[in-house]
């Protein structure tokens, strides 16, 4: 079963959640960031290339033009392999983990799971991100030398950012995964 | 009655409130004893008796009306030392910016710093105070504990807290809620109420 929503991230930007609901322990959240715009792309590629031209118009050296392009083409290349993320995938599955998968735009991805044992909640959190206060959902770990302790947080959905109404939606779906996940595990 | 006067006002100044209005007694500490209307003996009496209680009682007590914003003697004294310092300080400053070495030599005066110095020191203050604020900025970003830090959900008080028996008919105890309770009431109560209505 799939659905289909449209939400925003924090900076006003559209975004797209994915639902696949595989089963009553089997789920999946697929976070779609807009592609890189054409609009950007053509600021920046003649942003860097007026400059070049302005420190060939003061040296007098056609060096400068030439690693003025090259330097526009690695970069975007760098950036697309590396930095621009299209998409993230949040699977949980209730007896096995979850795993996070980051898409990039040049086609690699990223993937990262924690099994279920150390998983102890799944929760929203606020906290302050450069000049804003942020709601971003996060896993809390078990702490193995104490019971109701917390070892470690995994923000998840850290490129995509969206807002909170998308989050409340993710969040209660995974409460229900981890709420079935506890009530069969509790049943012997 | 003089006596109910010297109670209220030691009342008065134990709550740390100022035992008479400052228009009928005047200075309550020190200073003129009596107020500018010629009270009767026993009224003067009983004010005497009450700036005596709240002079012993703020002494008694510490902090409470010594460090009120009113106006003091010892204050204005200060007040009056410290501009007459400063204004002599600018005057000199100036006098040694300006007058030339050979006449401040020809009067006798030939200790000075090098008047390079009346440049570089406000130069050099003006840019301190620039880069203080950008530091200030940048410290306060440095500071932030980062999105994954375990400092944004619990930190060592929490962790150590006891927790209070639960008494009947009693405000419950201030106590630190785990992340997930506070949770499970914001955001999974609100579909509740939300499918009820």
């Amino acid at each position: 079963m799939e659905d289909e929503q449209s939400f925003s991230d924090i900076c006003g930007g559209r975004l797209a959640l994915q639902r696949r609901y595989y089963s009553p322990s089997c789920r999946e959240f697929c976070i779609s960031c807009p592609r890189l715009s054409l609009r950007s792309l053509t600021a920046v590629t003649c942003t860097v290339w007026l400059a070049a031209y302005g420190l060939f118009t003061l040296c007098e050296n056609s060096i400068i033009l030439s690693a003025a392009i090259f330097i526009t083409l690695l970069g975007l290349l760098g950036y697309l392999h590396f930095v621009k993320i299209d998409q993230e995938t949040l699977l949980i599955i209730d007896s096995l983990g979850i795993q996070m998968t980051s898409s990039y735009a040049s086609g690699k991805e990223s993937t990262t799971f924690i099994e279920m044992g150390k998983v102890k909640d799944v929760i929203i959190n606020e906290g302050i991100y450069m000049q804003k206060v942020i709601y971003y959902l996060c896993i809390l770990l078990k702490d193995p030398v104490e019971p109701h302790g917390i070892s470690q947080v995994v923000p998840v959905f850290q490129s995509a950012k969206p807002r909170l109404d998308c989050l409340i939606e993710v969040y209660r779906s995974c409460q229900e995964v981890l709420a079935h996940q506890k009530a069969t595990s509790a049943s012997p | 009655m003089p006596q109910d006067r010297v109670t209220t006002a030691e009342r008065a100044a134990t709550r740390g409130v100022d035992a008479h209005p400052p228009e009928r007694d005047g200075d309550t500490t020190r200073g003129h004893p009596h107020g500018p209307q010629a009270p009767t003996p026993r009224r003067t009496v009983a004010t005497q008796r009450s700036r005596e209680w709240t002079h012993r009682l703020s002494k008694a007590t510490g902090k409470m009306v010594e460090n009120s914003p009113s106006p003091l003697p010892e204050r204005a004294i200060y007040g009056f030392v410290l501009f007459l310092s400063s204004q002599f300080g600018f005057i000199l400053y100036l006098v040694w910016a300006f007058i030339p070495e050979t006449w401040l030599n020809s009067l006798g005066l030939t200790y000075w710093p090098q008047k390079y110095w009346a440049i570089a020191l406000p130069v050099y203050l003006l840019i301190t105070i620039v880069i203080g604020y950008v530091l200030l900025f940048g410290i306060n970003m440095m500071s932030t504990s980062p999105l994954n830090s375990i400092h944004t959900i619990t930190d060592n008080y929490a962790k150590n807290q006891q927790r209070k028996n639960y008494q009947e008919e009693a405000i419950p105890a201030l106590r630190d809620i785990p992340i997930s309770e506070v949770n499970q009431m914001f955001f999974l109560a609100a579909k509740e109420h939300h499918t009820q209505n």
